[in-house]
């Protein structure tokens, strides 16, 4: 038996659900070259700025038990030189294209979106909300009017695919993955980083330079299970999952919550291979298990009414 | 279309030879892996794992500090810092490590001519690898080396029978120079080199882009970073550089560039490193 492992997200189909999480993993030179990105679902790029960003002074990243926190601050290259460095590497790439767009306002998504959909070559949109808003001392994804906003902005700008990235940073994200499908998101990618900290006892000081960065790895996973088990009771659009994912069986538990795909970040830097092992181990879970089809799995551990056909 | 841009680079478990205890806390980890050896250059490091599991989460890295080509076999030489390096401490020949290398862009090498390697404690590590090459090539090979202790001098055993000349300066013998590139200094009045390696201590670094500015001879430096990936995916490795010039000059013969015009910026030191042209690299934080 040959399991199928392809999903839907709206109109795309994808192989499989595994996809990298924005911002860890590069294309081209950036690719660490250890196997080939067409075995994966998609591709998700780093998040792109319009205007070029340095992002924050070390110490960029603390290591924590079982994960880390990261204050990196969202370097970029600038809208310019990604359609000219990055696009040329994503285009190229035999899997669905996905490019990370980041933003302070529905003004500056809805240019790189525009600038990229000219150009061609990538066949989805996911939006960075954890971006400041410039103005608002709040970020874009923990405030449901400022999302709302940018997702639609976004929606009118483009007739591809476009995911809305939440941030687990708030009290109901829930709430937050019904405005985004509301103003008309494609899908929901749960989420961002959790916020975090470290203090040194020797210099009795923050580790991190901002103070405060954001925890990712296996450590959250149990949170971001929650989350995602959450929003697919809530909406009808695909939920991504994304936080601490390391192993196929990982990527089991969140379709099983009621995801349709799932991001493999943080462990991409213990274990470059990672992605391509939870390929393989998703197909060996469906003939151990006699699944004919991965897709079938979405929401499989929900009580039958929260399972929603996606 | 293949993603695949890196040949020879591999992701796999490999056999440790020997751990080897040396004073002064150093450790010299001996893993057999001749395919690696033979795709990895003296500059290039790797990222190593020795236990099972998610904590600690990350990979530590090391410069390579021997090829050896004929038994297949690569060194690193390290101390115990913290969890990671007390966890790859407890290694003994027969068990298994996971590598992912080779990693970083290596040390230019020139052909002809002599060389400078100008180091301290274990910044000495990846320039034992440099002095072997140069070596085999026919260069002739000067070593200016801090340490401590005098009678605990990473790589000293290797350096010895490959140095023309072989400076040491260490903390617990009294008198002389405090930093070893007095030494260098000296020597400079009366030789010419035509590339130096430094890597590590940041005071012999600023040092030697003081003679490399006032004798105009080209210089490169491997940068010790806190790396998560290895790979240029996290970006927690950025240094303070100053824009170079175009496509940073790779050849040895090339008389050092003037930094350029005060532009800087963070890059990452895993991917476009960790070998630089020393003059551009900021060191005050």
């Amino acid at each position: 038996m040959k399991p199928d492992l392809s999903v839907r997200i709206g109109p795309l189909v994808l192989k499989n659900p595994v996809m990298p999480a924005s911002g860890t993993w590069g294309v081209g030179r950036e690719d660490p070259g250890l196997f080939d990105v067409a075995q994966l679902g998609a591709v998700v790029t780093k998040s792109l700025m319009v205007e070029p960003r340095e992002g924050n002074a070390p110490l960029r990243i603390v290591e924590t038990p079982g994960g880390m926190l990261n204050s990196v601050g969202l370097p970029s290259h600038g809208l310019d030189a990604w359609l000219e460095e990055v696009l040329p590497d994503l285009r190229a790439l035999d899997t669905v294209r996905v490019a990370s767009v980041g933003g302070h306002d529905a003004d500056e998504f809805v240019t790189a979106i525009r600038a990229i959909d000219d150009a061609g070559g990538v066949d989805a949109y996911e939006l960075n909300l954890s971006c400041p808003n410039i103005g608002a001392r709040v970020l874009i994804a923990e405030s449901a009017d400022l999302l709302t906003r940018v997702v639609a902005a976004c929606r009118r700008a483009t007739a591809r695919p476009v995911f809305a990235k939440l941030s687990p940073n708030v009290l109901h994200v829930a709430e937050f993955a019904r405005a985004a499908e509301y103003a008309g998101a494609d899908a929901v990618t749960v989420a961002n980083t959790l916020r975090s900290m470290a203090i040194d006892t020797e210099t009795r000081r923050p580790l991190l330079g901002t103070i405060q960065g954001g925890i990712s790895g296996p450590a959250i996973r149990p949170v971001i299970l929650w989350k995602v088990w959450e929003t697919a009771a809530a909406v009808g659009i695909p939920v991504i999952a994304s936080g601490g994912a390391c192993e196929a069986r990982d990527a089991v538990e969140f379709l099983l919550a009621g995801a349709s795909a799932v991001q493999y970040g943080t462990i991409n830097f213990t274990n470059p291979l990672a992605m391509s092992q939870a390929v393989c181990g998703l197909r060996t879970y469906c003939e151990r298990h006699g699944v004919e089809r991965l897709a079938d799995l979405t929401g499989a551990a929900r009580p039958a009414a929260g399972r929603a056909a996606r | 279309m293949s993603s695949v841009t890196r040949p020879g680079r591999l992701l796999r478990e490999f056999e440790v030879v020997e751990q080897q205890r040396r004073g002064g806390g150093y450790l010299n980890l001996i893993v057999r892996a001749p395919d690696l050896v033979a795709a990895s250059s003296p500059g290039h490091f790797a990222m190593l794992r020795a236990w099972p599991g998610w904590d600690p989460l990350l990979p530590r890295p090391f410069s390579f500090a021997r090829l050896d080509r004929d038994s297949g076999t690569c060194e690193f030489l390290y101390r115990v810092v913290g969890r990671g390096t007390g966890l790859l401490a407890r290694l003994e020949g027969g068990d298994r490590v996971t590598v992912l290398a080779p990693l970083g862009e290596p040390f230019p090498v020139p052909d002809r001519g002599r060389i400078a390697l100008v180091g301290r404690g274990l910044g000495i590590a990846p320039l034992i690898a440099v002095a072997e090459l140069a070596a085999a090539r026919g260069l002739a090979v000067d070593a200016y080396l801090s340490a401590r202790e005098g009678a605990n001098v990473p790589g000293m055993e290797a350096l010895q029978p490959i140095c023309e000349r072989l400076f040491i300066q260490s903390d617990d013998r009294a008198g002389g120079p405090r930093l070893v590139t007095a030494h260098l200094e000296a020597q400079l009045a009366a030789t010419r080199y035509d590339v130096a390696y430094t890597c590590g201590s940041h005071r012999l670094g600023r040092d030697l882009q003081r003679l490399q500015a006032e004798h105009r001879f080209a210089a490169y430096v491997s940068l010790e970073t806190h790396m998560a990936c290895g790979f240029g995916a996290c970006k927690a490795c950025v240094w303070p550089m100053r824009r170079g010039g175009p496509a940073a000059p790779r050849a040895a013969s090339h008389a050092a560039t003037t930094a350029g015009g005060g532009d800087v910026h963070w890059v990452r030191t895993c991917l476009e490193g960790p070998v630089f042209p020393l003059e551009r690299v900021i060191y005050e934080s």
